[in-house]
């Protein structure tokens, strides 16, 4: 299996599916699929897979903040894997404050992405129903003291900001207040493969002209397991549209699986409509790493990914 | 029950904590299979409290199968009065590959961890497969209090002349540090990797513990696992692995996540489990 050409870097996993949010821009609304993992599935799980990533999310379609065993799986995944860089997005609208305190004290996590979208309090509240943005912004605050009173870099805290019509003549408004206390990141809007309005005219208008259509960077790298232990191909296929099976039956699953490889040859040649959900995705056009493009258009050898950072 | 809230009833056998016990163990440990059922047998604790789980790791081997085999028949003959289970592991290359020569009783203990994760035990009581604890072990273990409390166990003799020097200084086994090497990094070609890790086992940095007159506790120490009783909690945050630069071994290496994690680690001086040697002989 370590001899594989394929490259595995970048582990996501669902502990369990739960939100306390109903954002506009995400799909978690339209889910169908709602459970938990074990947390003798998640030892498991890490036990066997997190050791060989490089970036690892150990939360997926959920609100980590609602964890219940958030610092016991982020203890796992870091005690497997102490070299691995782990990735959390949260909308921070809630403070798990003894959890926080044993992530600051152990250094758990090494990006916290937080989703603190909209300009002003009110399109915050109205893009992401179910928070509040003086809440979120209070809670980012004491997170912040806490890293202090622990003289603890980690975790970096990055607030992030989808850029929208809406939102973008808010940006430096946004950028401003932030400058002095955390990091900011700027995020795309994506249609989740059709399923949400977008305008490419705009999109090109912010960002740039699309990227050259290259194979799909999650196919060779990223094993996104669901709570169930489902392993999908695509960070987007949220209701195991293109479910590959259960890495709870094989851990080998995302090297063997011959519908994988066959995406990945459907890829190659350009056949991207043959996929549905590839056939609607827009994520391709902005949301890319420039070596991985360089490397199918240049017929480079495999770069190691960067780690994950927006 | 007027009497337990008065403190009226002690010692009623609902009251004691359940305990899962866990031996991994393996065919170079067969010498000590009886002693070890024997000693389990004899255990001052109410069955119905307790589970006995043996960890085996089978390589596919008739030596492997043979020991399996035995283990069957005589936990069976035993006739225990508690739950009793055997987990078995099958190595892979792949484990070698990760762990080198400690991949036989990372794999053991981890499915040893998740069997009493799945189960609603209180603690986990691991016990090395040739320490067979003597009657009182658990009681006095369990009035400790700390998350992973241990006791101590006699350092085994070795044909090498320095180990037997050291056997009379290292009397009980006690880790005065953790070894970290950092030089040595975890992709290197197996062997060479064991190699290197075996040469520093070697090297003796076993010691007697620094005891004062009187005490009989040291905390937040590291220590050997042939006896040692962990709560619920602390295996839900860490386990029994070797850390990606090299640590010793993985009991080691797991008292120093739980150090660093905020739990409290116990050696108890006065508490002390045998070690038996293939030739019969008790330390």
């Amino acid at each position: 299996m370590s001899n594989h050409p394929d490259a595995f870097t970048h582990l996501q996993f669902e502990t369990a599916t739960n939100c306390n949010a109903k954002c506009t821009f995400c799909s978690h609304p339209k889910m169908k699929r709602h459970g938990t993992m074990p947390l003798t599935k998640i030892i498991d799980l890490t036990y066997n897979l997190a050791y060989k990533a490089k970036t690892i999310c150990p939360f997926h379609m959920q609100e980590p903040f609602l964890e219940p065993r958030l610092d016991k799986i982020l203890s796992n995944v870091r005690s497997f894997n102490p070299q691995a860089y782990i990735v959390v997005y949260t909308n921070m609208s809630i403070y798990p404050e003894k959890q926080l305190e044993n992530i600051v004290k152990w250094g758990l996590i090494d990006d916290l992405i937080i989703s603190c979208y909209g300009g002003t309090p009110e399109q915050h509240n109205q893009m992401q129903p179910g928070t509040d943005y003086n809440t979120v912004v209070e809670n980012i605050k004491r997170l912040i003291k806490l890293k202090d009173k622990h003289k603890h870099g980690l975790p970096n805290i990055k607030v992030g900001y989808l850029i929208t019509k809406e939102t973008r003549p808010y940006l430096n408004t946004f950028r401003k207040y932030w400058a002095d206390t955390a990091t900011t990141a700027l995020f795309h809007y994506d249609s989740w493969c059709g399923t949400k309005p977008y305008n490419i005219e705009y999109e090109e208008k912010v960002w740039g002209k699309s990227a050259p259509r290259v194979p799909c960077f999650e196919l060779y790298n990223s094993q996104i397991i669901h709570y169930d232990g489902t392993l999908v191909p695509c960070c987007l296929d949220y209701n195991n549209d293109m479910a590959l099976g259960n890495v709870f039956d094989d851990y080998h699953l995302w090297w063997t699986s011959p519908e994988l490889k066959e995406m990945r040859k459907l890829h190659e040649q350009g056949r991207y409509s043959e996929i549905i959900m590839c056939s609607k995705c827009t994520k391709w056009r902005h949301n890319h790493r420039v070596e991985w493009i360089n490397y199918w258009i240049n017929k480079q050898h495999i770069p190691v990914p960067s780690a994950m950072n927006p | 029950m007027l009497g337990l809230r008065n403190g009226l009833v002690k010692n009623l056998p609902n009251n004691k904590p359940t305990i899962y016990i866990a031996i991994p163990t393996g065919p170079p440990k067969a010498y000590a299979l009886l002693y070890m059922l024997a000693s389990l047998k004899n255990l001052d604790y109410p069955p119905s409290k307790i589970s006995v789980n043996f960890g085996v790791t089978h390589h596919g081997s008739a030596n492997s199968e043979a020991f399996l085999q035995q283990l069957k028949q005589l936990l069976s003959a035993s006739n225990f009065k508690c739950k009793t289970s055997i987990q078995t592991t099958h190595p892979t290359q792949e484990d070698f590959d990760r762990w080198g020569s400690y991949y036989g009783v990372i794999l053991n203990v981890h499915a040893l961890r998740l069997s009493f994760l799945q189960s609603k035990t209180q603690y986990f009581w691991l016990l090395g497969g040739d320490n067979p604890p003597p009657r009182g072990t658990l009681k006095t273990l369990l009035k400790t209090k700390g998350d992973v409390v241990s006791a101590s166990v006699n350092q085994r003799s070795s044909k090498k002349k320095e180990y037997k020097i050291n056997q009379k200084l290292c009397y009980p086994i006690y880790w005065q540090y953790i070894w970290k090497p950092k030089d040595i990094p975890m992709d290197l070609e197996p062997s060479l990797r064991d190699t290197l890790r075996t040469a520093w086992t070697e090297f003796s940095f076993l010691d007697t513990p620094p005891r004062k007159d009187g005490e009989r506790f040291i905390h937040n120490c590291v220590f050997g696992s042939g006896c040692s009783l962990v709560r619920r909690e602390v295996l839900e945050y860490v386990g029994y692995y070797l850390g990606s630069g090299g640590t010793h071994s993985e009991d080691l290496h797991f008292c120093n996540l739980v150090n660093l994690r905020g739990f409290d680690t116990v050696l108890d001086l006065d508490t002390r489990c045998l070690h038996f040697d293939e030739d019969g002989t008790v330390y």
